[in-house]
């Protein structure tokens, strides 16, 4: 497991590097071969690093020597997401994402009192690939792949446990819009951390 | 259009910022008491461990003295030694005796009539009463009519008893007939399940060979003592408790506590057992129950 997360780490660095060498050099084609852009997707195929630890709560409660609490629901504010992307073609981009999720939920002691938050929080760092099946100036459709790695940490305020685990992760973009100029608002469709649907504001430069 | 789409995605972006998802739904806060009736659950079956194991054979001992017929199956095999008042009792599929149970020349529904039973056998499952040379004591007492004492002590490790009565209408020729109630006191090693494997490993202690656990062919856990005393008369069916309340603790090798109360009750057909925990009764359907 550890191997092929330290692969993934090893390409993204190898990725990150070549690009911002490339970015370096002289374009000869006109249009922007950098991007920046920051988005907002679901958490509907999140799996916490709360849920990595304690697993589900819907087994026979036999843990009798555990303090009187119960816990609340987990919830999770979305994922958040940076990315850098380079144009090495019109139709192909090579960049990375990273995505932060957090998870938070609350400890209630039997008389519903709240006594503690425990919090998760995961940064998963994805190497992408992405190709344009359309690119026009204001409008673009594509569709993006990634392998990257995830990092996830556990905080247990009520037992004061902390946890750090790793996996590796996939990032599948089955379809995704842009629209505008330098400045730009994108939707996309698919699964991984960046959540099943995502959108948010990217911004193009560098021509 | 394309600005308007622009604009959506930012307003979409901003307005997520201040809300949040649920990603796994929690405990039911209906539910609090579910370690109690999972603690009931195991008294239940550590208690009817103990009773099969070391009280049913001498009633079906008893059955067989009085017709000269083995009670539902064939099972154990009696063999009366040298001594006429002394049987010995062998089991299917074990080699050797696996009891010697001593009548004292009375019949077992006699008032006064005293049995003593040694059991030999009991590597596993013996909840902390098998004593330092491998066996089983336990003195089976009529006290009334229909009504017998049973009592079981490990003589080396004395914190480990079982001190039961229990009542039949009329003389059974195996335990296993009802209703029967139920009542006394007892303490007895059990081995935590398999639920806490990775809570409870930690503490498992192998320095004590006394102790029936643990042992990772057997169970995975740690030692867990389990106390219990009835805080009024029980009364067994075929299918559940239909009544009375006993006071169960439980008691770990790094000195944690935890305590339940369980009444038992039968509301027209329906079995219900009211579980206090924490502080906390909630009632709970034996038969319908989820523990979450």
């Amino acid at each position: 497991m550890s191997r092929k997360i330290f692969a993934c780490l090893f390409l993204s660095i190898l990725f990150s590097t070549t690009l911002w060498g490339q970015a370096d050099q002289k374009p000869t084609q006109n249009y922007p071969r950098q991007e920046v852009s920051i988005s907002y997707g679901d958490v509907l195929l999140a799996i916490s690093p709360i849920y990595n630890t304690q697993g589900t709560s819907n087994y026979p409660n036999h843990n009798w020597f555990a303090p009187n609490t119960y816990k609340g629901d987990e919830v999770s504010p979305g994922a958040f997401s940076l990315s850098y992307m380079y144009g090495i073609k019109k139709w192909l981009w090579l960049g990375v994402s990273a995505t932060y999720t957090s998870f938070y939920q609350n400890v209630y002691d039997f008389s519903h009192q709240k006594v503690a938050t425990n919090s998760g929080h995961k940064m998963a760092i994805v190497p992408t690939i992405r190709f344009m099946y359309v690119y026009k100036e204001n409008f673009n459709l594509y569709s993006a792949f990634g392998i990257g790695a995830s990092f996830g940490l556990y905080n247990d305020k009520e037992m004061d446990i902390h946890n750090f685990n790793m996996h590796p992760v996939i990032q599948f973009t089955g379809i995704g819009v842009s629209v505008g100029k330098d400045l730009r608002g994108f939707a996309e469709f698919g699964c991984g951390p960046r959540g099943v649907f995502n959108c948010g504001v990217q911004y193009r430069f560098g021509k | 259009m394309k600005k308007l789409i622009f604009y959506i995605s930012v307003i979409f972006f901003s307005a997520s910022l201040f809300t949040s998802c649920t990603t796994d739904e929690g405990d039911n806060p209906d539910r609090l008491t579910s370690r109690g009736l999972t603690m009931a659950d195991e008294w239940s079956s550590v208690t009817d461990a103990v009773l099969r194991r070391y009280a049913d054979i001498t009633f079906k001992l008893n059955y067989y003295i009085k017709t000269g017929q083995y009670n539902l199956g064939v099972y154990e095999t009696f063999m009366q030694s040298v001594d006429e008042n002394i049987w010995e009792v062998y089991q299917y599929g074990e080699e050797g005796i696996a009891y010697m149970i001593n009548t004292n020349g009375q019949a077992l529904d006699s008032v006064g009539s005293i049995w003593e039973l040694t059991s030999f056998t009991d590597y596993y499952n013996n909840h902390g009463l098998r004593q330092d040379d491998g066996t089983v004591n336990c003195i089976i007492t009529c006290i009334d009519t229909n009504s017998w004492n049973i009592y079981s002590i490990n003589n080396d490790l004395p914190e480990y008893f079982f001190d039961v009565n229990i009542s039949y209408k009329s003389t059974p020729s195996t335990l296993y007939v009802y209703p029967y109630t139920f009542a006394g006191k007892g303490n007895l090693c059990i081995n935590d399940n398999n639920y806490n494997y990775y809570y409870e490993a930690g503490k498992s202690d192998h320095s004590d060979n006394r102790h029936p656990g643990p042992d990772y062919y057997y169970t995975y856990n740690g030692i867990v003592n389990l106390s219990f005393e009835t805080e009024a008369d029980l009364q067994k069916t075929p299918e559940y408790w239909s009544k009375g309340i006993v006071n169960i603790a439980v008691h770990n090798m790094e000195d944690e506590t935890s305590s339940t109360r369980a009444e038992f009750l039968r509301k027209s057909t329906e079995y219900v057992v009211k579980i206090t925990y924490g502080g906390v009764t909630e009632e709970w359907h034996p038969f319908n129950y989820w523990y979450y």
